[in-house]
């Protein structure tokens, strides 16, 4: 089989009449399926009168599942209508297709089961079969393009931020949520869904468009109860049950990872989203998962927070190797900070480019590679203050000439003193006036450590003439 | 013409005679009684008495022309018209709307007959008076018997094997159920019976004039019980009255047309002389696995009290021979030379 | 928005005896209604369970629906009272289609979706004795998964284990036409219960078993010598009933007078009940009661 496609196993579920028997049952299914695996399927399937009815009555409604099996492997259903019940009596014969596959394909479709769906819908393998094979062989399902990357989803109007973060966070912490919707169950899952660290994804059976059922342990159900028939069978049960349009707004905790996942919920940045939460995280504790959804915080917030503040973010980086993930996020945090940095310094006034100095200077001094990072932003405050206070920028820069670094090149580093030193000379004189010791000492401090710098010299001169004249008044 | 079909082996039990004499049994007690067979009679030899004999009175009319010479012809016509007299019921002209559509709902299709007078049995058909066709050879006598079903002719026997209705023993109904209506009968054996009569089945049309008495009149008046519009189940046999199976149709004078017509709701089935079709509130026709036969009135297990009205119109196989239908006999008004003169 | 969890009185369910807080509807395992473990709380004495069983599309749902409703109609000097609205739904539904000259919809394999009858009744031939019986309606489907592979819906073992009494419903019809698939169901059925029903091993099962051979208007032959029919037609069965059962007996019943077939406008017939003639019905009830 190609990288592109996978191969998993699969199973029927639906009311046919056959010689073994007829009704609701697994009418057929591929070799790989476990008797274990076919008891879970047959008591999460849906039978009669079991997919929720739709407003549109143009529109077949259908109907989304996702549950882990005892074996390991994960089961993604898809169900449909398949034509009137071979009884006859009364409603539609609920047609069911299961797909069964090992959690490291559910990683290669990007931890999404409505990936396994789109891929079931593209091959044609959701399509009702009324006279399957006893035994089917194994489905062969293309991978999604773009990496499971390319959404094209919208966040359903009908379901306030409040709500989506309240459903977020049960599920995050293994508590059953019910949603009661008239329309918009897939979309909703699936957003839902992409809130959820990948590593933790696996764990959340959901049932999309299907009605309540006690047997179906879902931990997510989004369901339509027009009549109220689920939300009194769930009374007093350790079950949330939400109508976002009838029921009070819910409170929720204000964590890290909610305030990191609306955001892009309400960005509408589902792709962005399922890139971060697609990583393949290890198991995150909520603790981790805090510190995760803190650093996507962090770095999404950069271009909100003050150059200072971004300075500063890059500077605290930790130098010691943490896991794997967390030391990429922070590589990734830095890396987006220096971008908003370097976009941002050559804007920047000198009153604001001065409160850079420090920390770009201790960054330089850090390490190579901060050294290569800091130090075009130490050079373009150092412009800064030459183009608007020469002084200033000739007291800034004696800093590069103390205790340099190995990485600190005297090639790279001469330049840029030049150019401070020059611009300082040429105004030394016109502002002795008004910082004559200031000036005196900033001299003084060239000529330790460039003596022979002609630009020192000129300086020096300009100074020294400036006093004389101050002494002996025409 | 005779069909040997069957052979009567056992000819002592045709002869057997009931140690006790004809009375009624309750529903339980026709469940767990031992078989009674109800016993042989002889019939004369000279064969209008015989048809008279046999309950054959409108037979007897119809064949009368061809025994002129015969002295005894016009006592026995005579007595022949006045036990159809006592038998028989008019039914004056009227018309039935006949629902075209499983649901029957309002506005829904409907087919509109006119009824020309008829002549009704006031009862159904009774055990007793099947036995005497069954003892005349009915089963065997293929011109009673349309071609179709003489292939079939041999399945249709009682419990014993034996040409009858199907829960007969040994060819002979049980004394006991004598005046109840003879049950286990197709609706070829029904027509058999009918024609051996000298009469036939009603058509539904007729069968739903006799009962709602829907009159040609400005007052456009029709019954949902031959006794009104109210159910009452004390005025016939249906599941509500609690009787639990058949009652000899004598009973529920009650509950009877204006024309004193006995049990047209309620005891047994009756098989009409119509062909069973329908449809679905869609149009779409609804068959049985065999062709059908419309009957009507209810039974005596008849749940519904909506199922035993007289529009309602249900079908049964035509071979079915169940527990619960019956029939009942009808003449053209024609027929009836002493109404006519 | 309902959240809450369970509260520190709880009752455990009446079927598989796992506690509920007061104020759930149904049991959050099974699928029960509560209302009928808080009667059976308030009635204070054991409620006799009898179970209808059988394959799909046997007839149960018909069955039952129409019993209770005999019932309700004191057929038979019955006298039935049904503790609860939850209690007539199933008889409700059953009667208004029957009436309508449909059948009943199928029953959902979701245990949430049965019908759940509580009933107490009398019957003066049994004087003063009252027996509270629970009848739940069960899916045919989840029946037969359970007894294919045990613990498929555990709400069916915890039910059986608990049977006072069952009728099991067999399709004559399809057994008479030579079909072996009503006997194979039901051998797998009693053997099933042959397991569930704690005893000593060498005792024959003392639970009463009602084999009743339903559509018994497709096929008359059934109410001639129920008994002889199924020694005949089902000999599986009937085999390991006189092995293994110490009490069962055949009965017949039907509750159609006639049927007649439809299309979809498709290709699926649709069967209608023309009319309605319940026959051999309350018999198996009221031998099990005898039995009880």
């Amino acid at each position: 089989m190609s990288d592109a496609t996978i191969t998993c196993d699969q199973a029927i579920f639906t009311s046919l009449r056959g010689v073994m028997g007829e009704g609701y049952r697994i009418v057929a299914a591929s070799r790989g399926l476990k008797t274990d695996e076919k008891q879970e399927i047959t008591r999460n399937s849906p039978s009669h009168e079991s997919l929720c009815g739709n407003d549109d009555a143009a529109v077949q409604p259908w109907a989304a599942a996702f549950y882990p099996l005892p074996t390991k492997r994960l089961c993604v259903a898809y169900s449909c209508l398949a034509g009137t019940e071979h009884t006859g009596r009364g409603g539609q014969r609920v047609y069911t297709h299961n797909v069964i596959f090992s959690a490291g394909d559910f990683a290669r479709f990007s931890y999404n089961p409505f990936e396994v769906v789109r891929a079931m819908l593209q091959s044609g393998a959701a399509a009702p079969q009324l006279k399957p094979a006893a035994v089917l062989s194994e489905l062969v399902l293309n991978l999604p393009d773009g990496g499971g990357e390319a959404l094209c989803l919208t966040t359903p109007k009908t379901l306030a931020a409040e709500f989506r973060r309240f459903v977020l966070q049960r599920i995050l912490h293994g508590e059953p949520v019910i949603l009661d919707m008239d329309a918009a169950w897939m979309e909703t899952a699936e957003i839902v869904l992409l809130g959820i660290p990948s590593s933790d994804r696996c764990k959340v059976s959901f049932s999309a468009g299907l009605r309540f059922a006690t047997a179906r342990r879902h931990r997510l159900q989004l369901l339509h109860d027009p009549k109220g028939i689920a939300r009194a069978r769930t009374a007093a049960q350790p079950v949330a049950f939400l109508d976002p349009t009838k029921d009070p707004v819910p409170s929720t905790p204000d964590t890290s990872w909610n305030r990191f996942v609306e955001r892009h919920w309400a960005r509408g940045d589902f792709s962005g989203l399922a890139r971060r939460t697609n990583r393949p995280f290890p198991p995150l504790s909520p603790q981790d998962r805090e510190r995760v959804a803190g650093l996507f915080n962090t770095i999404d917030s950069l271009a909100a927070l003050s150059s200072y503040e971004v300075l500063c973010i890059v500077a605290d980086a930790p130098r010691t190797k943490l896991d794997d993930y967390e030391d990429q996020l922070r590589g990734e945090l830095v890396v987006e900070a220096r971008k908003v940095l370097s976009q941002r310094v050559t804007r920047m006034r000198w009153s604001e480019a001065e409160l850079f100095w420090r920390p770009a200077q201790e960054l330089w001094r850090r390490s190579p590679a901060d050294g290569e990072f800091a130090w075009p932003l130490l050079e373009a405050v150092l412009r800064i203050a030459c183009f608007e206070d020469p002084v200033a920028a000739a007291e800034t820069a004696l800093d590069l000439t103390r205790d340099l670094p190995a990485w600190g090149r005297k090639e790279r580093i001469e330049p840029i003193l030049t150019e401070v030193l020059h611009r300082f000379a040429e105004r030394a004189s016109g502002v002795m006036q008004l910082h004559a010791d200031r000036i005196a000492k900033l001299c003084d401090a060239w000529q330790r450590v460039r003596p022979d710098h002609p630009d020192v010299r000129r300086a020096v001169e300009s100074c020294a003439a400036c006093a004389a004249s101050r002494t002996h008044p025409s | 013409m005779v069909l040997g079909l069957f052979s009567r082996t056992k000819q002592a039990d045709r002869t057997a005679r009931p140690k006790k004499g004809a009375e009624e049994l309750s529903p339980k007690e026709q469940k767990v009684a031992t078989f009674q067979p109800i016993p042989y009679e002889s019939f004369d030899v000279h064969p209008l008495k015989r048809m008279f004999q046999q309950g054959r009175h409108a037979m007897v009319l119809q064949e009368a022309p061809n025994h002129a010479d015969d002295p005894e012809v016009l006592q026995i016509v005579d007595s022949a018209k006045q036990e159809l007299e006592q038998r028989m019921a008019l039914v004056p002209s009227g018309s039935a709307e006949i629902p075209q559509t499983l649901g029957a709902a309002a506005g829904a299709a409907e087919e509109q007959v006119a009824i020309e007078p008829f002549l009704l049995d006031v009862h159904c058909v009774t055990n007793a008076r099947f036995q005497k066709f069954v003892d005349a050879g009915g089963y065997d006598a293929l011109e009673y018997w349309p071609e179709e079903i003489w292939p079939h002719l041999i399945e249709l026997k009682d419990l014993t094997a034996q040409p009858g209705p199907r829960f007969w023993r040994q060819g002979r109904c049980d004394q006991r159920l004598a005046d109840h209506p003879v049950v286990g009968i197709s609706w070829y054996e029904a027509q058999a019976f009918a024609l051996w009569a000298g009469m036939r089945l009603p058509t539904e049309a007729e069968w739903q004039m006799a009962a709602s008495w829907h009159l040609n009149s400005s007052t456009d008046i029709m019954r949902r019980y031959p006794w009104g519009d109210a159910m009452d189940r004390n005025k016939c046999n249906i599941w509500a009255s609690r009787v639990a199976g058949t009652v000899p149709v004598n009973k529920y004078p009650n509950g009877a047309a204006p024309n004193h017509v006995l049990q047209l709701v309620g005891n047994v089935w009756e098989w009409t002389d119509t062909e069973f079709t329908i449809t679905d509130d869609e149009g779409r026709p609804i068959v049985g696995e065999m062709p059908m036969h419309v009957v009507r009135g209810g039974a005596f297990d008849t749940y519904f009290e909506m199922q035993a009205t007289s529009q309602f119109r249900t079908g049964q196989l035509a071979l079915a021979r169940t527990h619960n239908t019956s029939l009942r006999c009808t003449m053209d008004l024609k027929n009836a030379t002493w109404i006519n003169g | 928005m309902t959240t809450a969890t369970l509260a520190k009185t709880s009752l455990p369910c009446l079927i598989c005896e796992t506690k509920n807080a007061h104020e759930a509807v149904v049991c959050t395992s099974c699928g029960a209604p509560m209302a009928l473990i808080q009667e059976a709380v308030i009635q204070d004495r054991d409620p006799c369970i009898v179970t209808v069983l059988g394959d799909s599309n046997v007839g149960k749902t018909v069955f039952l629906g129409m019993l209770l409703d005999m019932l309700s109609k004191r057929a038979e000097d019955y006298e039935a009272v049904p503790k609860g609205a939850y209690s007539v739904n199933l008889q409700h539904n059953v009667i208004t289609h029957l009436s309508a000259r449909q059948f009943p919809p199928k029953t959902a394999m979701e245990v949430d979706d049965w019908h759940w009858a509580y009933y107490q009744v009398s019957h003066r031939k049994y004087g003063s004795r009252i027996y509270d019986l629970v009848m739940p309606d069960m899916a045919g489907e989840a029946i037969a998964a359970e007894v294919a592979n045990p613990k498929t819906f555990q709400v069916i073992r915890s039910l059986l284990e608990k049977s006072a009494g069952a009728i099991l419903l067999v399709d004559g019809a399809m057994a008479a036409a030579g079909s072996p698939q009503p006997d194979f169901f039901a051998l797998k059925l009693m053997s099933y219960l042959d397991g569930v029903v704690i005893r000593r091993k060498s005792e024959r099962i003392k639970t009463p078993v009602a084999i009743v051979l339903s559509k018994g208007d497709h096929c008359p032959e059934c109410f001639d010598d129920p008994r002889t029919f199924a020694q005949t037609n089902l000999n599986r069965l009937w085999n390991i009933c006189e092995t293994r059962f110490a009490n069962f007996e055949v009965f017949a019943a039907s509750v159609v007078g006639s049927l007649g077939y439809g299309t979809d406008g498709q290709e699926t017939v649709i069967p209608y009940p023309l009319h309605v003639a319940p026959r051999g019905i309350l018999e198996p009830y009221e031998w099990v009661l005898s039995k009880l």
